[in-house]
């Protein structure tokens, strides 16, 4: 199934933060909402995952990209699953995304995320949280680092 | 337009389908074992550079042509470029060729040999013969993008 995204439009001066996960959403959900509020708990992690499943995703999608959430800042949240390997899919998004006009919008940051090895059930539970948040953290500080560079 | 051919690993089927289509190959006879060894890219990546995209060159109307290796995955990397070019309002069509189904025995044993064994020697030349084998119908398959390429536009 091939996702529809126009629910936050993009302006090409804002950075795309793609959260990946492999074989279920749920953990790009849990980092992309951690990442918007860093005092959540796993508890309202996962509850808010549920929530925005019911809003977004009526049918269970193996494979989507979709808008999360657009941050003060400058940045959008997105979140993306399906079953290819997390590097195959951060590189080919990064190689699309330097077909844009002048060499690329510069604006991309992908971060995939672990835990397709365990069963279904464990990463949707939330056992990914540690991983989730060593994740989150390395983004956080990927996108201080480039706003210093500006 | 943009055309990406696709398929394995983006560095055998893919490559000589893009050189057809680019008319880097010839399209009368099957290509010989020196006329691949020429082609960039053929045979010369590994699985780490599966996912990024090689440019091979132009077609006739000035259109970028590359190679994309996405292992197994090609409809699902295929669902999610379309979703991200939707994202980013990309400005001009992207085209995706798959050329997966054309990857005959001989050339995935040739490749696994050069590229994963590190092997070419020994790989290479099943490769150029697989080529040479499923050259008719990769030829096909470039024809057919030519006469309708909105049928592999990504939507």
């Amino acid at each position: 199934m091939t996702s529809k995204t126009a629910s936050i439009s993009w302006s090409n001066t804002e950075l795309i933060v793609v959260y990946y996960s492999r074989g279920s959403v749920v953990p790009a959900l849990l980092a992309a909402a951690l990442h918007r509020d860093p005092e959540i708990s796993l508890e309202q992690g996962l509850r808010c995952a549920a929530v925005w499943k019911t809003t977004h995703l009526p049918e269970e999608a193996s494979v989507m990209l979709k808008p999360f959430s657009r941050l003060e800042g400058g940045y959008i949240l997105f979140v993306a699953t399906a079953n290819a390997a997390p590097g195959l899919v951060e590189r080919t998004l990064m190689a699309v995304d330097h077909l844009f006009p002048r060499g690329g919008t510069n604006r991309l940051l992908v971060a995939p995320l672990p835990g397709f090895r365990r069963p279904r059930r464990e990463i949707e539970a939330g056992t990914l949280w540690p991983e989730i948040t060593a994740v989150v953290g390395q983004v956080r500080l990927q996108l201080a680092l480039r706003e210093a560079r500006v | 337009m943009i055309v990406i051919f696709q398929c394995y690993g983006g560095t055998h089927t893919s490559v000589v389908a893009a050189s057809v289509y680019t008319r880097a190959l010839p399209r009368g006879r099957p290509p010989r074992v020196r006329d691949l060894a020429a082609l960039p890219y053929f045979d010369r990546l590994g699985h780490g550079q599966m996912g990024n995209l090689h440019f091979i060159g132009k077609d006739q109307e000035g259109n970028l042509v590359f190679a994309l290796g996405s292992a197994g995955w090609g409809d699902e990397i295929r669902q999610l470029i379309a979703s991200f070019l939707a994202v980013i309002d990309f400005p001009q069509p992207v085209a995706v060729v798959e050329c997966l189904k054309y990857v005959t025995p001989l050339t995935r044993l040739g490749g696994i040999l050069s590229r994963r064994l590190g092997l070419p020697r020994f790989g290479r030349p099943l490769v150029s013969l697989g080529v040479k084998r499923s050259f008719p119908l990769l030829l096909q398959l470039v024809e057919t993008f030519e006469q309708d390429p909105s049928f592999f536009l990504l939507k």
